[in-house]
């Protein structure tokens, strides 16, 4: 390992794969913090100019693009409540409140450190198991999908802070908004009313943006121009205090073990998790009962998680040239045209490009932390604008940025629906983070339990025959038994 | 250097002949031309698109501008292009998805193939391969049939209900007599990851060409009318005895309406692109086949593929609401 990385620095301290690794970090950075502009839509558009440098120079850039849009996500998340990308979606909830308490600064620096930890766990765990961890995630099946996405599920309905039923409802309607589309297992259109722009289904980015972003505009619409700008940015407010770095190192190494485990999984990813995350910092951290009021383990966790994801997704796709997403896939067709072959033979074949590219990983994160820290400061400030010209300028980049994922105007309706709709049901108290999850896995759980059945026949039994599928089952019931049954247990003791 | 003399001389000799043909064509064009390309910025069909649009470009003396307009597996573009004038100022990159597929299985579909669209030319065209879990006691096609014959839960992936994939098998096993149990994933490469982990046994898809290394998946059988270039080694159905050879394409199309000199005039640099070396050395890499049709090919191809996948849809029950 240590010979083949240093032939991959050798590789990537070149002068001009240097220069591509910083142009790469420096617009994923810059996509992430402009709301709704993914790196799929970066990338796809950079694409074609790759083709006139080396297949190495180009990866190099294109990942960077990938990873680096995950530092930048969180940037509007934290100030402004404003997801930059869907995997920083969670961040909002924590990060913004710390923002509110005056704590901006510290919740930024946080978020970068934790992405830089978690995004060096991701790589020096594909530095040393890449084809170990391929395997494992090849046993990953239907059914085990199924069990995980489950697993999920009962992780989405404890996100929030204050009515459970409220939580659980919200996970109902994100489930069956998740329905919307064309059903992958019988080829049905459901609810799309002959709209053809809704046989994908619901868009994601629209809603993560409309739920949470606009609709936090909607909200401070008619409250004047009362903002958390008032407040002095110096120096002692941007750095964390002792404590809160005590508190967030914990769920730094949760994040980056949870983030490591789902990046690597074809089909998961890093939006799932940083959800599944956060859902452990609510149960498991020192701190839980002050999550969601602006806690630093709800920023850290998810934060490490995410950077972590985003590094291993690159195992499966190079390793075996199974591509996770659609970015993933894109950066696998980038290779082809480029002539390498990512899979089995890659390591053999083409070893300076496989090594080059995490060796240029390495590179990229650290010049991320450097980029990141002094820019720190100048986000910060920005919360100085008073909102009615913020607000203006915001909405516009939102529109932008949803539009430029399908290149769709019909987004953009959806994005102002998920607006109105984020704004009733944050009047009404209900938690939007459960609704956009059930979003996400809605659509998963459901074709993966169906194929599953498929598979085996109609037999239920498939999930308990398979190890993997047995065990998470057995994690979920255990879940269940605590969250439920244990309170009852205790109320009626008290009661006697 | 020489090559790209070659290519110039071509085209505009090309352009030449076919600007004697009309007068429709002494203003056209004198404003750039839009091509709708129905899928996402950087696949398949968008990296063979925008050289496309660069080649007919240098040669008309206007830009083309690709306009993604991804959506509903191509119907989005496709509905969007059927729908503008037919004025030589719009043309579609379309697949036999969009051409074909869609408009076969899906009801939803408002435009007619045949109708709607005139054809320009096609580009390139699509190699599928049978591929098996590397596990399985398959190396041939022989093989294949007689371990489906013995084994009636057999099961096969593709990216979807009404996805190439889908047909292609079911032409492949109505030509063998055989059956299995179709299992949809969502895309093509999660159907690879399923073959190359056993959970399902077999796939007949282009993507199976990117794993030809692979220790996980098997390639056992092209099936297109000739072996693949960048494959020698893997014979084609029909020399292992199952006539089956299954076709789809890449190309250009135009609406309804427009003036023939100008699709040839849109043609004729075509021709060369798809004759030069960079672009078939590109295009094999990328799994595909360099094959350029004229436009009244072209058209024939839509006509006989509607006539073909028609039959597997009725024969298989393929379909989607």
């Amino acid at each position: 390992m240590i010979d083949n990385l240093i032939l991959g620095f050798e590789t990537a301290v070149s002068a001009s794969t240097l220069f591509y690794c910083v142009v790469g970090v420096s617009i994923g950075m810059f996509i992430g913090v402009l709301p709704g502009v993914g790196p799929l839509a970066a990338i796809s558009m950079l694409l074609p100019l790759t083709y006139y440098t080396t297949p190495t120079n180009a990866l190099v850039m294109l990942s960077g693009i990938y990873y680096g849009a995950q530092y930048g996500g969180s940037v509007a998340s934290i100030l402004l409540r404003l997801p930059g990308t869907a995997s920083s979606a969670v961040v909002c909830l924590d990060g913004y409140e710390m923002t509110r308490n005056g704590r901006a600064g510290a919740a930024l620096f946080l978020s970068a450190m934790a992405s830089f930890v978690g995004g060096s766990i991701g790589i020096l765990l594909m530095s040393a198991f890449a084809p170990a961890l391929a395997d494992f995630a090849l046993r990953f099946g239907s059914q085990e999908y199924f069990m995980l996405m489950a697993l999920g599920l009962i992780a989405a309905s404890t996100l929030s802070e204050g009515s459970a039923i409220k939580g659980l409802a919200m996970v109902v309607v994100g489930l069956v908004l998740g329905i919307v589309g064309l059903d992958t297992i019988s080829g049905t259109m459901r609810f799309t009313y002959g709209e053809m722009q809704l046989v994908d289904g619901i868009s994601l980015v629209a809603s993560a943006m409309g739920l949470f972003g606009l609709s936090e505009i909607l909200v401070n619409i008619g409250r004047g121009d009362r903002t958390v700008s008032a407040q002095k940015v110096t120096l002692r407010s941007m750095i964390p205090t002792r404590q809160e770095l005590r508190d967030s190192w914990p769920a730094i190494w949760r994040g980056s073990a949870i983030g490591s485990f789902f990046g690597a999984l074809p089909g998961t990813g890093s939006t799932i998790a940083a959800f599944f995350s956060y859902a452990t910092e609510r149960k498991v951290s020192r701190n839980r009962a002050r999550i969601g009021l602006g806690a630093v383990e709800g920023v850290a966790g998810p934060e490490a998680a995410n950077n972590s994801a985003a590094q291993t997704a690159f195992i499966p796709t190079l390793t075996l040239g199974v591509p996770g997403d659609a970015v993933m896939a894109l950066m696998l067709g980038a290779m082809i045209v480029h002539g390498v072959q990512p899979g089995a033979a890659m390591l053999n074949d083409t070893p300076e490009v496989f090594w080059g590219l995490i060796a240029s990983f390495w590179i990229g994160n650290l010049l991320l932390v450097i980029f990141n820290i002094p820019l720190i400061g100048i986000w910060v400030s920005l919360l100085r604008i008073p909102y009615r010209w913020l607000y203006p300028a915001i909405v516009v980049l939102i529109v932008i940025g949803t539009y430029s994922v399908h290149l769709s105007v019909f987004d953009v309706y959806q994005l102002l629906a998920f607006g109105v709709l984020g704004w009733i049901l944050r009047v009404l108290a209900f938690p939007t983070a459960p609704l956009v999850l059930g979003i996400v896995l809605g659509p998963l759980i459901e074709e993966n339990f169906r194929r599953s059945l498929m598979l085996s026949r109609g037999d239920y039994t498939t999930f308990l025959t398979r190890p993997i599928s047995a065990g998470l089952l057995l994690a979920i019931v255990a879940i269940l038994v605590a969250q439920l049954v244990v309170p009852w247990l205790n109320r009626r003791q008290q009661a006697h | 250097m020489h090559k790209a003399v070659t290519r110039t001389l071509a085209s505009s000799l090309a352009l030449v002949v076919a600007m004697g043909a009309t007068a429709a064509l002494a203003e056209w064009p004198d404003h750039p031309i839009t091509m709708i390309v129905p899928y996402n910025p950087g696949g398949t069909t968008d990296i063979l698109a925008r050289q496309a649009a660069d080649a007919i470009a240098a040669a008309v003396g206007q830009p083309v501008v690709v306009e993604n307009r991804p959506g509903a597996g191509g119907v989005v573009g496709a509905t969007q292009a059927a729908q503008t004038e037919g004025d030589g100022y719009t043309i579609f990159f379309g697949n036999n998805a969009t051409q074909v597929i869609q408009p076969l299985i899906n009801p939803a579909v408002t435009y007619d193939p045949l109708t709607d669209f005139v054809g320009i030319a096609t580009v390139a065209d699509a190699a599928s391969f049978l591929a098996v879990n590397a596990d399985l006691p398959i190396h041939t096609l022989a093989e294949f049939v007689t371990y489906l014959q013995a084994h009636d839960d057999a099961t096969y992936g593709t990216a979807g209900v009404g996805s190439m994939g889908q047909f292609t098998t079911e032409m492949l096993m109505q030509a063998a007599g055989t059956h299995a149990t179709h299992i949809p994933y969502q895309g093509s490469n999660n159907a690879m990851a399923a073959v190359m982990s056993g959970e399902i046994d077999f796939m007949a898809d282009p993507v199976a060409a990117t794993q030809s290394d692979s220790d996980r998946l098997r390639i056992i059988a092209a099936l297109t009318a000739e072996r693949h270039p960048n494959l020698p080694d893997i014979p084609t159905a029909r020399e292992q005895g199952v006539d089956v050879a299954i076709t789809g394409w890449f190309g250009v199309w135009a609406p309804d309406g427009t003036d023939a000199a100008q699709r040839e005039a849109m043609a004729a640099p075509l021709r060369a692109l798809v004759a030069s070396d960079a672009y078939r050395e590109q295009v094999l890499r990328m799994g595909l086949l360099p094959n350029f049709r004229d436009p009244s090919e072209t058209d024939a191809a839509v006509a006989d593929s509607l006539t073909t996948f028609g039959a597997i849809r009725d024969a298989a029950g393929i379909s989607i609401e």
